[in-house]
């Protein structure tokens, strides 16, 4: 998003805009109030708007997927939250109830400093010393320590840190990125078309929540764990309808590959997983299914050829050194005794959640028309 | 003593790759540093923006009754 400018009318809107709230701008993590503030970690623009009494009314500030060539943000989106925002403050404190679902469950760290791996950080920065970058805590280094809380532990990594903030898209939505919450297109054969969402309604609530922007959408799809039915509202040629969107357990997952953030260094295959893939894994189609005598309902993920950097698609996974050493055209039919048909971040969830206290795992593999069985050590 | 030589010359060689590779990381530090720096410093100068003050944003939402912007940037 550019710097808005008076000389622009939406730059120009969008400062009328600030001077009914009181800024402020946050630069550095250190210190952030961690059961307030929720927000997607790989955002480089992340606002909340909330008042003295810490009630949020919104947030807004969306990941660009540029797998899609998505914009997360824009001048005319902002000032559209922020115009919905000053509608709910005016109505504060009649309205205090609805914005219990805006804030999130407390956190069991209060601040990122008290993470293990955080804890090198300070409340502040070193203002006064040349170290003074190197002191100043980055927001996707809070995501990062979320994975590494539950690994260390060893526990079973929840959906949403393993799958943050799923884009609407995911549910068949592509909302439009110039006003709150407007959909632009809904995917044949979606959970979104079934809900019969159409292009130009506007939601404008969705549990029970006020939806002032496309990440405050993503705010209540980021907090379903299971399969469920979302209720939601959306103005039509001026009329409110009511809608309910029906997701699965495992909606947010991508079919094919891994999800786009998962691009980052930080949160590569191999890093998360401790399975060290070195290829990325494609789900064998039904004819190349049927070419191999393998069940349409099982297991078959082929290794591709590595991608630059040693990594899955160009991630750094670690490859070899850190367990499986995958081959170009070996096919996984088996993990862990599961032969059952599963996408890529289905298998990397399966190794966080239910492979979560184990050590190693057993993979079978079909390499050159042979069947072999190794042992994979997981992190 | 025939060893000393190598050991010199590995030492300055170790010496060189390490600068030449600690270098540009240093320098990129101390550069990202002082936009931290200087960007503190102009909004800090800014009549629209507290900086990196949450407790004193309330403060003043209070004071105006202004709702709050809070942007992690």
């Amino acid at each position: 998003m550019a710097r808005p400018s008076k000389d622009d009318p939406d730059g120009k809107a969008l400062l009328d805009l600030l001077d009914k709230f009181v800024c402020v701008r946050m630069v550095y993590a250190n210190g952030t109030d961690l059961s307030l503030f929720h927000f997607d970690h790989d955002l480089t623009f992340a606002a909340f708007i909330l008042n003295a009494d810490r009630k949020i009314y919104g947030r807004y500030g969306s990941l660009p997927d540029p797998r899609s060539g998505l914009s997360g943000v824009s001048q005319r989106g902002f000032s559209a939250a922020l115009r919905g925002a000053l509608e709910l403050h005016a109505g504060y404190p009649d309205n205090a109830a609805s914005f219990s679902g805006k804030r999130g469950p407390k956190s069991p760290v209060a601040v990122p400093e008290d993470f293990d791996t955080l804890s090198a950080y300070r409340e502040d920065l070193e203002w006064s010393s040349r170290n003074v970058a190197r002191s100043c805590m980055h927001c996707h280094q809070i995501g990062t320590a979320w994975l590494d809380y539950h690994r260390r532990r060893k526990e079973a990594l929840p959906e949403n840190v393993l799958f943050p903030w799923p884009m609407p898209n995911v549910v068949g939505l592509q909302l439009d990125v110039d006003h709150s919450a407007r959909v632009q297109r809904v995917d044949t054969d979606s959970a979104a078309a079934r809900a019969g969402l159409q292009k130009g309604d506007d939601i404008v609530e969705l549990e029970g929540q006020a939806i002032l922007s496309i990440a405050d959408v993503q705010w209540v799809l980021h907090n379903v764990q299971a399969a469920t039915r979302l209720r939601g509202a959306l103005l039509r040629n001026g009329e409110r309808v009511a809608f309910t969107l029906e997701v699965d357990a495992h909606f947010r997952r991508p079919k094919k590959g891994l999800p786009f953030r998962w691009t980052d260094r930080h949160l590569s295959l191999g890093r998360v997983s401790g399975l060290g893939l070195a290829t990325t894994l494609r789900d064998l189609t039904d004819e190349e299914r049927a070419e191999r005598g393998l069940d349409r309902r099982g297991l078959a993920l082929v290794a591709a050829a590595p991608g630059r950097g040693g990594g899955p698609g160009g991630r750094r996974g670690g490859g070899a050194r850190a367990g499986l050493a995958l081959q170009e055209g070996d096919i996984i039919v088996a993990l862990g005794g599961i032969d059952r048909r599963m996408s890529e971040s289905d298998v990397v969830a399966f190794c966080l959640q239910e492979q979560a206290r184990a050590a190693t795992i057993e993979v079978t593999l079909l390499r050159g028309g042979e069947r072999v069985e190794v042992e994979a050590r997981l992190r | 003593m025939k060893s000393t030589p190598a050991l010199l010359r590995a030492v300055l060689a170790a010496a060189i790759v390490f600068g030449v590779l600690a270098s540009p990381s240093l320098a990129a530090q101390r550069g990202e540093g002082q936009r931290v720096l200087d960007d503190r410093e102009r909004m800090l100068d800014s009549d629209t923006w507290i900086y990196g003050d949450l407790e004193r944003g309330i403060q003043e939402a209070r004071k105006t009754g202004k709702p709050l912007l809070i942007v992690f940037r």
